[in-house]
């Protein structure tokens, strides 16, 4: 009687175990995709601000070497998920989530700059067109001046 | 000799500065010639060459080097799915332009500027084991990818008689991030390694 409640305690206890241990590995391998997921889009955000930025025509090569580092985090967070191992999963994706932390504002920062330099250079532009027209208008001027005064000149020659 | 006599000369010298002044305000307008929007994907084997590894020993690592460069016009976010398959599973088709169904093994994520090329180094090995005697199938464990084993022992590998030997597949399917669908597709780019896996 006390063998079969023994045996029975042990096989309960077994199961207990069995499923604290399967749920614990299913809320790990849950949380560690919701991270890489929440790393993936906010390195598609940042990539999306760096790309504008690039558009925009700022020097975008120190945002993309962090970004690349980034994705080099999360393909390391993709494999280890992949292989099971969801802790060094999470770690890698929180890294890569830290990494671009900043990133966002900087693109947006490098975008305002480069936007107001092509602004200035608009300005510049219209003055070197203005200036190229002037100076190219003188010359049909003087061209037309020295012209009549050349006819001017022929024909008091003539009436001599 | 009036100022008359070169009149033609200051007209022509005036033309050449006016045109020499406003070349900085030309250019931005001048058009060069366009290429097509796409993504340049290769590989190199071991060497950085286009020799790769096809005989494959069971626990052996090889390298490989997978490599694009963008020229969408804008930086992209990429995304390389790896999948590993038999002779008989579906594989990406060039002509449709389609991926394999397979479900990726994993994936890596790759961030490039326009016109920037960028590398991603791999070191792959394959486990696999022989059913008993006198079974023809092998089983796949793992690829282990960059140190991380990744389950793969959903496939099991016939003997192809008529190439006498294992034959698996080992592709590298490119997918592109749409920043208006807010997911990735498929770019309509893949690279494979036909293996021939030894016993």
């Amino acid at each position: 009687m006390t063998q079969t409640r023994l045996t029975r305690d042990i096989l309960l206890a077994a199961l207990v175990l069995c499923t604290l241990t399967s749920t614990f590995q299913l809320a790990q391998s849950q949380g560690a995709e919701s991270a890489i997921n929440q790393a993936s889009n906010t390195l598609a955000s940042t990539c999306q601000a760096a790309a504008q930025a690039q558009a925009a025509g700022a020097n975008v090569d120190g945002l993309m070497t962090t970004l690349n580092e980034a994705a080099d985090l999360l393909s390391k967070a993709q494999l280890a998920n992949a292989a099971g191992d969801y802790s060094a999963a999470n770690n890698y994706a929180s890294q890569c989530q830290s990494k671009i932390t900043g990133v966002t504002a900087e693109a947006s920062r490098l975008q305002q700059e480069a936007l107001n330099q092509k602004s200035q250079s608009t300005t510049f532009t219209v003055l070197n067109l203005l200036v190229s027209v002037a100076v190219l208008f003188s010359g049909v001027v003087a061209w037309f001046v020295l012209n009549k005064r050349e006819r001017r000149s022929t024909d008091g020659a003539k009436s001599l | 000799m009036g100022l008359s006599h070169y009149k033609t000369f200051i007209l022509v010298v005036t033309i050449a500065l006016a045109l020499l002044l406003a070349s900085p305000s030309i250019q931005p307008l001048l058009v060069y010639p366009q290429t097509d929007n796409l993504t340049e994907f290769w590989m190199f084997g071991p060497n950085h060459d286009a020799s790769y590894p096809t005989n494959i020993t069971a626990d052996q690592n090889y390298r490989v080097y997978l490599d694009l460069t963008n020229r969408l016009g804008v930086a992209a976010y990429y995304k390389v799915e790896i999948k590993f398959r038999n002779q008989t599973q579906s594989g990406p088709d060039s002509f449709n332009r389609t991926s394999s169904d397979l479900p990726a093994l994993s994936s890596i994520t790759i961030v490039a500027a326009d016109n920037a090329t960028e590398e991603v180094p791999l070191d792959i090995s394959f486990q696999y084991h022989m059913a008993d005697a006198p079974s023809t199938i092998l089983h796949m464990d793992t690829v282990t990818v960059n140190g991380f084993a990744i389950d793969a022992n959903a496939t099991t590998i016939a003997w192809d008689k008529d190439r006498g030997g294992y034959f698996g597949d080992l592709i590298f399917e490119l997918w592109l991030y749409n920043q208006t669908t807010n997911s990735f597709q498929y770019h309509q780019r893949y690279l494979n390694l036909f293996l021939k896996l030894n016993w």
